[in-house]
């Protein structure tokens, strides 16, 4: 990286399976104003703002148009990233690097109890000619995903039900967390059939909640905070949309993300020196497949680190010690902003009852879901 | 009401429903428009290579995706594949359960160095397993009407 940049303020909504006191305005204005008030600033000293959307999750077209206000960014400069949170803050992080805007606020939103028909929704961004007109629901790609996965001997049926147990129960200490539970292997295993080999309780469900970020240039950073949270590299990837020619169980957009971001941050070994790790965990196997490509074990092995406990909270390198996706609950865009967050309270030391000892260096890697191909990964650091 | 008193009782609350009819009308485009009529007027396959790199594609398309070079010519091949995976799928696409549920195969399809197709398989979901050699079938050819469904979907051989 060429210059430092600083993640501040954070604010963030509690996640829940619904928000319904709460519109979609307000869930933002609720994490920026927490945001705002952790560093002492407020919307006029900011510079410029990134919002995280997409048109058919929030119920507008040109939903751009309607992040500002809750912002407080009324005729300021926006812009708005239809990808992942983690795409948003690297887009904030090149703004800060110009060197023309100083501080700027990231947000990202998931008001998804709004709609009633996700199924639908995700349906309209398969192919409309080769692949939606099979009517089937969305998880049908990963059921393909996951049982070739299973057929290459990359993990066990048993491993994947591993970590629905192992997130869930991580939840258990997140008190923003929507899916927190007390699960055994068997709860998962004979859950309802879904998707074969995908059950119900390899899916995360839904939630809602907002996360926005301040980030400003190292001088700032340091006048407005004594624990800025540095970020040391961000990477993005997406391989081909098509189902019939990307490359299916290799995972390639989240390997080179992650060695994009690597490389901008001088990490040469991965597996040494990320001390812990925020993953999609939205189809239980993908915690798995991630993070072999991000090279943070060695490919086949990540499904025994998880039995021997190494990616648990107490473990060496710990993996959705907040919940994941499956814990948290799955905020779409917005799923990469609770990944970034954990990070940055776990390197603040400010994680409560869940904190890891010791974290300097963090992992956040998000996928935009089915039927997408597109991961963004984000290193951070307290040093 | 401040942040900090939410009501989550929904049917304490105000909402408005909302509903858009959205409606489109998706071209073929060249490479698929070629795919599709040989299917529904020789019953044929049709695969193209990157005149450059060599990369195969089926459906037949006009560029390459990796070394983004233009691609004129196509190949048949038989239509018959591998299956790479499947899935049993027990639910609608607007997530309402089925009565009997479907099979998805994702195929390799033979004579394209591994380019996939997705299809339904016809059999049991217990009678399915990778590795299985499949072949595509089709409607008669009166019934087709150049998309995606001329192929009823594959059986395994």
């Amino acid at each position: 990286m060429i210059g430092k940049v600083a993640i501040t303020g954070l604010g963030y909504t509690e996640f829940s399976a619904g928000s319904p006191g709460t519109s979609f305005r307000e869930l933002t204005y609720e994490a920026a104003a927490k945001a705002y008030n952790e560093v002492g600033i407020e919307p006029k000293d900011i510079d410029t703002f990134v919002c995280t959307s997409e048109d058919f999750c929030e119920g507008y077209s040109i939903s751009d148009e309607y992040c500002n206000d809750q912002l407080g960014a009324v005729l300021k400069p926006v812009q708005t990233i239809p990808g992942d949170a983690i795409h948003s803050l690297a887009v904030g992080t090149m703004l800060v690097l110009t060197g023309q805007f100083d501080i700027v606020a990231v947000q990202a939103l998931s008001k998804l109890s709004n709609m009633k028909t996700i199924p639908n929704m995700v349906n309209f961004a398969f192919d409309p000619i080769l692949n939606r007109p099979l009517d089937e629901h969305y998880s049908y790609v990963s059921g393909l995903a996951m049982n070739r996965f299973l057929h290459d001997g990359k993990a066990t049926r048993e491993q994947c039900a591993r970590v629905v147990v192992k997130n869930r129960a991580n939840a258990l200490q997140n008190p923003v967390a929507a899916y927190a539970a007390d699960l055994t292997l068997d709860n998962v295993l004979d859950s309802e059939p879904v998707s074969e080999p995908v059950r119900l309780l390899d899916l995360a469900q839904v939630a809602d909640g907002a996360i926005v970020f301040v980030i400003c240039s190292e001088q700032t950073a340091r006048s407005l905070t004594d624990n800025p949270i540095w970020v040391k590299g961000v990477g993005w990837s997406t391989d081909s949309p098509s189902l019939e020619s990307r490359d299916w169980g290799n995972a390639v957009s989240t390997r080179l993300a992650g060695d994009m971001a690597y490389k901008m941050a001088g990490i040469k070994y991965p597996a040494r020196e990320i001390d812990l790790a925020e993953v999609t965990d939205e189809v239980s196997f993908k915690e798995l497949e991630y993070i072999e490509a991000l090279r943070l074990f060695e490919p086949g092995r990540a499904g025994l680190a998880l039995e021997d406990g190494r990616t648990t909270r107490g473990g060496d390198l710990p993996v959705n010690v907040s919940g994941g996706d499956l814990g948290v609950g799955h905020l779409f865009e917005a799923a990469g902003a609770q990944k970034l967050m954990e990070i940055v309270l776990q390197l603040r030391g400010t994680a409560g009852s869940r904190q890891i000892a010791n974290a300097h260096t963090g992992l956040a890697q998000a996928w935009r879901g089915e039927p997408t191909t597109s991961a963004a990964v984000a290193i951070l650091s307290n040093k | 009401m401040g942040l900090s008193e939410r009501i989550e009782r929904n049917v304490d609350l105000s909402y408005f429903e909302g509903k858009i009819p959205v409606n489109y009308v998706y071209t073929y485009g060249l490479g698929l428009e070629k795919f599709f009529n040989a299917i529904k007027e020789k019953g044929e396959f049709l695969a193209s290579r990157c005149p450059e790199c060599g990369a195969v594609y089926f459906p037949c398309r006009i560029f390459c995706e990796r070394c983004f070079s233009e691609i004129t010519r196509t190949f048949k091949v038989p239509g018959t594949g591998t299956v790479y995976s499947y899935t049993v799928c027990h639910l609608d696409m607007d997530g309402s359960p089925k009565k009997e549920p479907d099979v998805v195969g994702l195929i390799e399809v033979d004579g394209t160095e591994g380019a996939k197709f997705v299809h339904f398989i016809d059999a049991k979901p217990d009678k399915v397993t990778i590795g299985r050699k499949v072949k595509p079938v089709l409607k008669a050819k009166k019934d087709r009407e150049g998309g995606i469904f001329d192929i009823k979907g594959f059986r395994q051989v």
